[in-house]
């Protein structure tokens, strides 16, 4: 099972991240959130991980294509995540830029699984808890009904996220066995703040499971 | 190296010239820009099937109504997901701060004064014939009403965007390549490169690169001379 971790800011977390062989980290384009990147924070941190083997991840919602397409060929971005009400002529197109395009679909019950049908261009989907109102498009320690996922029918790979922490780890791998996991609040010590111990731990227990 | 600021004008009432139109020219360009001839032609299918090709749309339907209506009509048009769109800044005030609809990355841009018209009709309609003053009066106003841009000639650029400052979209239509092209009903224009160095973002161009033989080596010349 793959690992992402989701709204990296610094580079001591990005190597604790390596150390531990997580395969993404994600940097969060997207000024509302907490977890928000600036282009030359995240230019130096894609730069390192250059000669790391773990994969940077721009995460973006609803960010106007073009400026995307320029972060993308800027940031020399392989990978790119994208949150918000984004369609299909917008993946395809964000395509010809050599992206692997993950594709983040809100659940709250199993109607919404249909959501991945439009998505031909998506490489990867990433089950997510379905935001109220008021809530960020992701990161909000909140969890949806994973009984849902045993029926899911998709040949794509898919990431699970949402309220993932060390608590529910083993219930994802003996349960769910999901592609990937994408963990970004557990382990938080505070709201947006990575913390490399629970990481550590996180991975321990992940291993001893 | 990143010098995509062209929006090419899409007035045709032909549509699979202007899909091949589309598919040639996608990735060379910022957007495409869909008014009044394209879209009462060929309609929300029209629009879809543009938008399938390239998602990247400048609908210039220049909205001009009572608050409400222009922005229930805002609203409805945000679900089509075009980039910029536009409003007439004379619809005032109220019409303005109303017009910001609710989701997603939709710009909308002012409309200051028609390009079309000359201080003879400006004296007419807005009781200035000074043109400039009007659209320096209108681009204020504008920003003040929360709207994320304007339209302008490119005489108004240099003015606007030292008055108004950086966070500001200056979106420019009366660009012809060279003066050998005669200037059509547009009366105030300037060079793609000019534009830029004035502080335009966009640029929109329509028949210059449209009717040309070869619309692509004509597009990709504009986007050398202004990267």
């Amino acid at each position: 099972m793959l690992i992402k971790i989701c709204g990296i800011q610094d580079e001591d977390t990005l190597l604790c991240c390596e150390n531990n062989n997580i395969s993404f980290f994600g940097m969060i384009f997207y000024p509302k959130s907490p977890r928000n990147i600036s282009l030359e924070n995240a230019s130096l941190l894609q730069k390192k991980s250059e000669h790391l083997n773990i994969n940077g991840v721009g995460v973006f919602v609803n960010k106007n294509i073009n400026e995307l397409e320029e972060i993308i060929n800027n940031l020399k971005l392989s990978f790119i995540q994208l949150h918000g009400s984004e369609d299909e002529a917008y993946l395809r197109t964000l395509k010809k830029n050599n992206v692997k395009i993950i594709k983040s679909i809100s659940i709250s019950n199993k109607e919404d699984f249909k959501e991945i049908y439009k998505y031909k261009s998506a490489d990867y989907f990433l089950f997510d808890y379905k935001p109220l109102k008021d809530e960020l498009p992701g990161g909000n320690s909140k969890r949806f009904d994973w009984n849902l996922l045993k029926n899911l029918q998709t040949d794509k790979p898919w990431f699970l996220s949402g309220g993932i922490n060390i608590n529910n780890i083993q219930e994802i791998l003996l349960d769910i066995k999901p592609f990937g996991i994408d963990l970004s609040s557990g382990v938080e010590k505070e709201l947006g703040i990575k913390d490399n111990g629970i990481i550590n731990n996180f991975i321990r227990k992940l291993k001893n499971a | 190296m990143f010098n995509k600021r062209v929006i090419v004008a899409l007035d045709s009432n032909d549509i699979n010239k202007t899909i091949n139109l589309v598919k040639t020219l996608r990735k060379d360009v910022y957007a495409f820009k869909i008014g009044y001839e394209f879209f009462f032609n060929f309609g929300l299918n029209g629009y879809k099937k543009i938008y399938s090709i390239c998602p990247k749309i400048f609908l210039d339907l220049k909205l001009h109504d009572i608050p409400n209506t222009v922005k229930n009509g805002l609203n409805a048009l945000a679900k089509i997901k075009p980039l910029l769109t536009t409003i007439h800044i004379s619809g005032g005030d109220q019409m303005m701060l109303s017009s910001k609809p609710k989701k997603n990355f939709i710009k909308i841009l002012g409309v200051s004064i028609l390009t079309s018209l000359n201080s003879k009709q400006t004296k007419k309609y807005y009781n200035e014939s000074n043109v400039s003053v009007l659209v320096k009066k209108f681009a204020k106003l504008a920003k003040k009403n929360k709207l994320d841009g304007v339209v302008c000639s490119p005489k108004e650029i240099k003015y606007i965007r030292k008055q108004i400052g950086k966070n500001f979209i200056i979106v420019t239509p009366g660009i012809r390549i060279n003066n050998k092209i005669k200037k059509d009903d547009q009366k105030r224009i300037e060079t793609p490169r000019k534009a830029i160095e004035m502080g335009a973002n966009y640029l929109v161009i329509g028949r210059p690169i449209t009717q040309a033989k070869d619309p692509l080596k004509v597009l990709k010349e504009i986007n050398k001379t202004i990267s």
